[in-house]
């Protein structure tokens, strides 16, 4: 399966290797990483499998902070 | 400073269990089709019913039909720049509107965003769209009266408030007149006016109306016109309902109306038939009986455990030829607390408001009734129903004796007396004056065409000269004995002052 993982900075390839196992557990099948660099994410990881999206990215932490202050 | 960086260390704590509250986790789709205000997405694994989407454009959508293959959106606002291949999200959110106090005299759409060019709306309390009704140990009967200011409702179809009373009959019959006069006749109401699928100039017309009278500052408008899409009429009446669930919350008593509900049956049915909803009677998907009673379920009054409020649901129907039993007019008729039948025949004869006092009922109004207008009502009832036997009797026959006879020139002048324009709603001490005099005889004497004057004259003349005996039937909110022996003293003095009224007995 193949799997896109968007950071900030480019990863290097041993942790490529270490997520590509933590997420072939998730999915339970071989995972195919392909790294994407994006700055706007300012830090963290966005990895996007099959159909889902997993954000730990500080950009959309402070995008969903924002959100819930503003709700108040 | 300890105490500044305990505030410093509180923040960032609180800060921290809002991070860890939102989801990580979210579903990805893709768009197969798009058109309509509809869009079907693949791959969503997970979505949620009513579950907000996001398109990759910043779009958002509800998710309305979920099956393994795809999930069919209704996309909420312009479907323009969502094309096929394009990334939808989940949000995990349920669809909710911001509301806060600064709503009051304001024009809104849907999702809450300002329509009148004004400033930018506060935000306050999320409030969900779809939010359950009120459970049964949190109401109570229906027992303060709603004031409509209309002399053939406030008498003999009473509104309590937490009611919901249907205003049902053809185009152009002055259904949305009725519901404005309301309005304009509240003070302590908030009041909520949900246009759906209405032309812009009306709704337009509606806000200067509004102006006009003073009715603005208590008064909010969610519009949700013609031109916009159907997605949005749609939503509009929970829209509405969220907002005064928000005033609910605070105790205070709302009314709402919503004009018309034949026409978010319609904006329902179009997005059911796009969704390829199997479709029923009339085309209208099978669940649209649920579509209008959870919504009118929301009209509640709340007991003072419970914060004493109360939601007052005015919805609006509009039959086609008169016909009611068709499929809609009927399943709001049987969700709702009674209803206001308006009659073209009516209004076109020139009996304004055109209400059909027989076919219109309340059925849990009597008991919000004020005493001294039950007092006065139960008259009128009589004297209407005896009218409206003998007028159609009547017209066969020439020589009539004197009962049929005084009888039915009563009913001409009840009926002539609940005549009114509908910008005027009257306060409920006036039109105990004016119908305590119609069916106790006090107007059998004045002549048919001059009813209104000597209403209005009468009415001038008691407000200026006996401004005290008003004061105490709305305060006492009885006719106590002393009350009208006076109230019969002043209707003799003042018909034997203005003889130019009454009908001349010397050339009959």
């Amino acid at each position: 399966m193949k799997a896109i993982v968007q950071s900030s900075i480019t990863l290097s390839p041993a942790q490529l290797k270490a997520l590509a196992l933590k997420l072939g557990k998730l999915v339970e099948e071989p995972v195919d990483i392909e790294n994407q660099v994006d700055s706007k994410l300012i830090a963290g990881l966005r990895i996007l499998i099959g159909s889902r999206s997993i954000d730990l990215t500080v950009a959309s932490s402070l995008d969903q902070l924002k959100q819930s202050l503003l709700s108040q | 400073m300890p105490k500044k960086s305990q505030l410093t260390d509180d923040i960032v704590n609180s800060l921290h269990t809002r991070i860890k509250a939102s989801k990580a986790t979210t579903a990805v789709g893709k768009v197969d089709r798009v058109g309509d205000g509809i869009a079907l997405v693949s791959g969503l694994n997970n979505v949620g019913m009513g579950e907000i989407v996001t398109f990759s454009n910043g779009a958002h959508g509800l998710a309305l039909n979920l099956s393994r293959e795809d999930t069919g959106c209704v996309i909420l606002g312009s479907s323009q720049g969502i094309t096929e291949g394009d990334t939808v999200q989940t949000t995990g959110r349920l669809l909710s509107i911001n509301v806060s106090d600064n709503y009051l005299g304001r024009v809104v759409n849907p999702l809450g965003q300002a329509l009148d060019g004004q400033s930018e709306l506060k935000s306050g309390k999320n409030m969900i769209l779809e939010r359950i009704a009120a459970g049964v140990m949190a109401r109570e009967p229906v027992k303060t009266p709603l004031q409509t200011g209309i002399k053939a409702i406030d008498a003999v179809i009473p509104i309590g408030r937490g009611q919901r009373e249907l205003i049902i009959g053809d185009r152009g019959t002055g259904k949305s007149s009725l519901a404005l006069t309301t309005i304009i006749n509240q003070t302590d109401v908030i009041c909520i006016y949900v246009a759906i699928g209405q032309k812009r100039a009306f709704v337009a017309q509606t806000i200067a109306t509004l102006e006009k009278h003073h009715a603005t500052d208590h008064t909010i408008i969610v519009s949700a016109t013609a031109s916009d899409p159907t997605s949005f009429q749609f939503i509009a009446p929970y829209a509405g309902s969220a907002i005064a669930e928000y005033f609910l919350d605070q105790g205070k008593d709302v009314l709402i109306v919503y004009d018309d509900l034949t026409k978010h049956a319609w904006a329902y049915r179009e997005i059911s038939l796009l969704l390829r909803r199997p479709s029923g009677r009339e085309a209208y998907p099978g669940d649209v009986f649920y579509l209008h009673s959870r919504l009118l379920e929301r009209a509640v009054k709340l007991n003072k455990d419970h914060g004493g409020g109360s939601i007052t649901a005015l919805p609006i129907i509009e039959t086609q030829a008169g016909d009611v039993s068709a499929y809609i007019p009927t399943n709001v008729i049987s969700i709702t607390d009674g209803q206001i039948y308006l009659e073209p025949d009516l209004f076109y004869s020139g009996q304004r408001p055109a209400v059909n006092i027989g076919t219109s009922v309340s059925r849990v109004g009597s008991s919000a009734q004020v005493k001294a207008m039950k007092q006065v009502a139960g008259k009128l009832k009589l004297s209407l129903a005896q009218y409206r036997e003998l007028a159609a009797f009547a017209q066969f026959s020439s020589d009539l004796d004197t009962q049929t006879k005084t009888e039915i020139d009563r009913g001409a002048r009840v009926t002539e007396i609940l005549k009114q324009h509908w910008e005027l709603p009257m306060p409920v001490a006036d039109q105990i004056l004016v119908i305590w005099a119609a069916t106790n005889g006090h107007l059998d004497q004045v002549r048919l065409e001059h009813i209104l004057t000597w209403e209005q004259l009468f009415l001038d003349h008691t407000h200026a000269k006996h401004a005290l005996l008003i004061d105490t039937i709305r305060e006492q909110k009885e006719l106590s004995e002393t009350s009208l022996t006076k109230l019969q003293e002043i209707t003799k003095a003042f018909n034997l002052n203005h003889p130019e009224l009454l009908i001349n007995q010397d050339t009959p």
